[in-house]
């Protein structure tokens, strides 16, 4: 069954056809939802919130834009009232927490959770909006029309904060990366000054 | 850095994209062969959108989701849908500032067009004129003399007397 037709009968009450609809887009709004607050159960709240806020208000939907999209600014407000409600910018990002199943050997693993603990240390570093279109852009494929019609604003700026989000995240990845390297060469100097 | 590579490097994320016209596209495309600098930032971006895609969401179990859909059907089930908005036609209370702001502008222009079109005496005649104007018609008599200043003169008369006044000196 196509998303209009289940749409119509979730605005006609009917729970099931509903349910279809969250079955369809949960993890999207899951992971949009972790992206924006980089908290598993919090952001396991947020997409639940955002699917009974849509339940609420299906009837409000005219069917003039894309279900997805439509939920996925619901996700959205949520998240971003989650985040002014908690003040959350600048907490610690905790992503020790997921069992990570990697078919790569385990000093392969350690890499890779390493590499994703600072992209996400560099994502967080990054305003909230500039993070929602990277997310919707690079790993939804959302085109920039949709980013603006999810995020509001125009095409242009959506491109904008799009261009902007890839130089500081680029910036704040080689700073890191700098970092890292300049700490590996100086295994001696760094262990005195970690001691003292 | 050049100029020019400054002007091309804010372009980079949108030629990675794909989203540049096709000149633009063919433009960058030059340069970037002929520099250096410029095809290493363009490598630093296609880093950092590589990082991101490859660091997805990570995979949950099969009991996270049935536990999400446990939850959520029991938050469902004591809701329901709010009824359909009315679909009337309201005006946003915004647009309301265009007219309260047009009628103020008719309002204003037609206001001082009737001030800019009201008579001034002064203008029209020599103030002794007003003066024995105003003796012939009795407006006021010989001995109380009035003042030079009309504008005065002319507020303190009746509107008869005015106008009396006025129909003479025009004639």
């Amino acid at each position: 069954m196509t998303d209009p037709q289940l749409v119509a009968r979730a605005q006609e009450g009917d729970l099931p056809a509903f349910e279809e609809l969250v079955k369809k887009y949960q993890r999207e709004i899951y992971g949009l939802a972790y992206r924006l607050v980089l908290d598993a159960e919090e952001a396991k709240d947020l997409a639940q919130q955002a699917f009974l806020q849509a339940f609420v208000h299906i009837r409000s939907f005219r069917q003039q834009a894309q279900f997805r999209t439509w939920l996925f600014r619901i996700a959205i407000n949520q998240c971003y009232s989650y985040l002014k409600s908690k003040k959350k910018f600048g907490d610690p990002v905790d992503c020790e927490e997921f069992v990570l199943v990697g078919e790569d050997s385990p000093e392969e693993d350690l890499v890779a959770q390493d590499r994703r603990q600072r992209l996400y240390a560099a994502l967080q570093r990054l305003p909230a909006k500039q993070r929602a279109v990277i997310t919707l852009k690079l790993e939804q494929g959302l085109s920039y029309e949709e980013i603006s019609r999810v995020l509001g604003g125009t095409t242009g700026a959506a491109r904008v904060n799009y261009c902007q989000a890839l130089k500081t995240l680029k910036k704040f990845l080689q700073n890191e990366d700098e970092h890292e390297v300049a700490v590996r060469s100086y295994p001696k100097v760094v262990a005195r000054i970690s001691r003292r | 850095m050049k100029w020019r590579c400054a002007l091309i490097q804010r372009w980079l994320p949108a030629y990675l994209d794909g989203d540049l016209p096709s000149f633009w596209r063919r433009r960058l495309g030059a340069h970037l062969q002929g520099c250096p600098g410029c095809r290493e930032e363009l490598a630093g971006f296609q880093e950092v959108v590589r990082r991101v895609q490859a660091a997805a969401v990570p995979h949950r179990a099969p009991a996270f989701w049935q536990d999400f859909h446990r939850e959520l059907h029991l938050k469902l089930a004591q809701s329901a849908p709010a009824p359909e908005p009315s679909r009337t036609f309201k005006l946003p209370y915004y647009l309301l500032g265009a007219p309260a702001l047009a009628g103020f502008l008719i309002w204003a222009f037609m206001h001082l067009g009737q001030m800019s079109h009201k008579p001034v005496l002064t203008a029209m005649v020599a103030p002794e004129q007003v003066v024995y104007a105003g003796m012939e018609d009795g407006a006021w008599q010989g001995d109380e003399f009035p003042s030079w200043d009309m504008e005065a003169v002319m507020a303190d008369l009746t509107h008869q007397e005015r106008q009396a006044v006025l129909q003479r000196v025009r004639y």
